[in-house]
């Protein structure tokens, strides 16, 4: 039990370190969706479908749906989700904006929508205040459709 | 529960899926340097254990949700760092061991110690790895998003299942680890080069998985399409039925139509202060003044009749128009009845009330005779449900609802009006069918412009003064339905299209009904031939009533 014992101590004295250590994260800094070395491919934004910053959401429309898509880099089925807006960025409408979100990075905005799962989808305001919260979309079409009309 | 075995399955698939990535080489390497086969059903009953913990803890704790996302990962990290050492270099854990100073007599230290740390060091294992797993599968998603929240006894079953699932592989993958190491002789002593290497490779893993690098390691197999069983549990899902609904979007904002209002509206309870709102109808509490307050709008009691030449308004005008007995055909024109609203009259000997509600389109006659026996008159209250008014009865100030003719509040709650029968026409139909009827008097006693509409183009524009709470876009919002009421069935028809079409036979239910018009003049009969009275009403507002359990009839 011993080891039982210290293992805790070990972990609780790591976690200590780590809160300390690591700054709060900056939500405002724009994820990449993809590790750096491989942003090429699919990852293309347009000005409807980009990075989450303070300053993409500010830049809505008060007429425009936004929608912050969670996701994780490491999550398979937000990869298809990722995958089918950046193939389909054309027939997103004008008046929807969907904001990328990094689910690793990004405790505050987690802790805002009380985001627990890493495939999550939060319809907000311009403002940021939530509307809908709601997981696993899988393509643009799903998520387009489950937008609530407000 | 036709989750289950999915949820299971789901569990085994999750194997082949880079989020088992960090999991996966600790497992092995963890089992294969411990020795027995308790240790590693150690290891993968408290790895199962500390997973279910987690997943729900997350969920139900949001003080948690602050934690980030690294701070786990050097948690685990750590913890296998530490479990590498102690098996990297045995003498360190032995001096760890007699530090804490608690060992009782010194020649049971070494046996009790190998025999304790053989049981902790194995359940450390587990857990460590439980804050950083996340599962990948669709099928846990769908558990998390769908299934715990609705029913949190079938959501635990399921989660169950799946970590029963994942342990199973696990296990049969430390097991394996075990056997190999066991053939090779060598590496069976507890002090050997072995061991300490397995340690190593701990250690290796653990600075790994605590400075993320594993995750960006996972990250990189997904970016190149490596979803692993993803695609072939996401078809599994698709095409088997879960018995699973498409969970609803969570609103964040409050205007769920989740917890109604519990009190009745401030204005009703200042204008009608008889009322007792402990019995009421909740859907009162819905209620929006309309503007004018009780009796604004001010319905006719003592209504006069002139004969249709004394009438200068249009052919096209619409009418309520109700047969008096012998006497000559009674008719109410809508520019009329846009002003007043109800028109309390007797026809045949009936005490009967002829309202009109401009915002939803409804004609109904009523017969204002209350449960209790007495006939009220009727006045409109100034209130509003989904741009439906509501009436109340001078008789005993309760409140009726108009399209549904169903008390809200006041002594009769629940209890509902009787229909009037009644025909819809133009003037000109009026003329050509009753020359000698009687229309209703401009000399009402109030000073109104009847020749103007306060509602303008209302009828004919897409546009609400009172938004409706849904709107079912089978037909326009405004469309006029004729509607009735046969066998405790509500049901509406389109009314131009059932004009145009003459005629109409449908099964409602169990019951038989045939609709038939001549001469713009409705007739609805059931299965034994008798008359059904009906009444007319705008789409939007009989579906905010009915699109749940109404029945429309299409006659095209």
């Amino acid at each position: 039990m011993r080891v039982l014992v210290v293992g805790i101590i070990v972990a609780a004295v790591a976690a200590v370190v780590a809160i300390i250590a690591i700054p709060a994260a900056p939500t405002a800094v724009a994820p990449s969706p993809s590790s750096s070395s491989s942003s090429g491919e699919s990852s293309g934004f347009s000005d409807r479908y980009q990075p989450y910053s303070v300053d993409a959401l500010a830049a809505a429309d008060a007429d425009d749906t936004v929608v912050l898509f969670f996701s994780a880099v490491w999550c398979s089925t937000c990869k298809v989700l990722r995958d089918d807006i950046a193939e389909n960025q054309q027939s997103i409408p004008d008046d929807v904006l969907i904001l990328l979100v990094d689910f690793d990075d990004s405790t505050e905005l987690k802790q805002q929508y009380e985001v627990v799962y890493q495939h999550t989808l939060v319809q907000v305001d311009r403002t940021g205040q939530g509307i809908a919260r709601w997981q696993l979309s899988r393509s643009l079409d799903e998520v387009l459709a489950t937008i609530i009309e407000v | 529960m036709e989750l289950l075995p999915l949820s299971l399955l789901a569990g085994i698939l999750t194997v082949l899926s880079p989020c088992v990535l960090p999991l996966l080489p600790v497992i092995l390497a963890g089992s294969a340097a411990e020795s027995g086969r308790r240790t590693s059903y150690l290891i993968i009953g408290s790895l199962a254990v500390s997973v279910i913990a987690f997943t729900l803890l997350i969920r139900s704790a949001s003080a948690l949700l602050g934690v980030p996302t690294d701070v786990w990962l050097i948690v685990s990290g750590s913890l296998v760092v530490f479990i590498g050492l102690t098996l990297a270099f045995p003498a360190i854990w032995e001096r760890i061991s007699m530090g804490t100073g608690l060992q009782r007599a010194s020649g049971q230290l070494v046996d009790s110690s190998a025999q304790r740390s053989g049981i902790a060091r194995p359940l450390l294992l587990g857990l460590s790895l439980g804050p950083i797993f996340t599962s990948c599968s669709p099928t846990y998603g769908l558990i998390l998003a769908a299934v715990l929240p609705t029913s949190f006894g079938v959501g635990v079953a399921n989660l169950l299942a799946y970590t029963v699932g994942l342990s199973a592989v696990m296990l049969l993958i430390a097991l394996g680890g075990q056997s190999v190491v066991r053939r090779m002789k060598w590496a069976v002593d507890p002090r050997g080069a072995f061991r300490r290497g397995l340690g190593g490779v701990l250690i290796i893993l653990g600075l790994l998985i605590a400075t993320g690098v594993v995750k960006d390691v996972e990250a990189w197999l997904v970016e190149r399409g490596l979803l692993g069983a993803v695609v072939l549990e996401q078809g599994i899902l698709d095409q088997v039925d879960t018995g699973v609904d498409e969970p609803e979007p969570t609103r964040l904002d409050g205007s769920a139509p989740g917890p109604q209002s519990s009190a009745p509206p401030s204005f009703l309870v200042s204008q009608f202060p008889g009322i007792d709102w402990s019995s009421a109808d909740p859907a009162i509490f819905e209620a929006l003044s309309g503007g004018p307050p009780r009796d604004g709008i001010p319905a006719l009691d003592d209504p006069a009749f002139v004969s249709l030449t004394q009438v200068p308004w249009g052919d096209e005008v619409q009418s309520i128009v109700v047969r008096d007995g012998a006497n000559p055909v009674r008719v109410y024109p809508y520019n009329v009845l846009v002003w007043h609203e109800i028109v309390n009259d007797t026809v045949d000997g009936v005490p009967v009330a002829v309202t009109f509600c401009p915002l939803c389109g409804s004609a109904i006659v009523f017969e204002r005779t209350l449960p209790s026996g007495a006939a009220s008159t009727f006045g409109v209250s100034g209130g509003l449900i989904d741009s439906n008014m509501i009436m109340f009865d001078r008789e005993t100030e309760g409140l009726w609802q108009q399209s549904t003719g169903r008390s809200l509040a006041g002594q009769f709650v629940g209890t509902e009006l009787e229909l009037y029968p009644f025909q819809l026409l133009t003037l000109g139909e009026v003329r050509d069918a009753h020359p000698d009827a009687v229309v209703l008097s401009a000399d009402t006693g109030f000073a109104r412009d009847y020749e103007r509409n306060p509602y303008g183009d209302y009828d004919d524009s897409d546009r609400f003064l009172f938004a409706p709470s849904t709107l079912d876009e089978r037909y326009p919002a405004k469309l006029i339905m004729a509607a009735f009421v046969i066998d405790e069935q509500r049901v509406a028809v389109p009314w131009l299209a059932l004009r145009d079409a003459g005629s109409l036979e449908a099964e409602v239910g169990d019951a038989t009904v045939s609709l038939r018009v001549v001469d713009g003049e409705l007739e609805v009969r059931d299965g034994d031939g008798r008359l059904v009275p009906f009444y007319f009403e705008m789409w939007f507002s009989w579906a905010v009533q009915n699109q749940q359990s109404g029945v429309v009839l299409d006659p095209s």
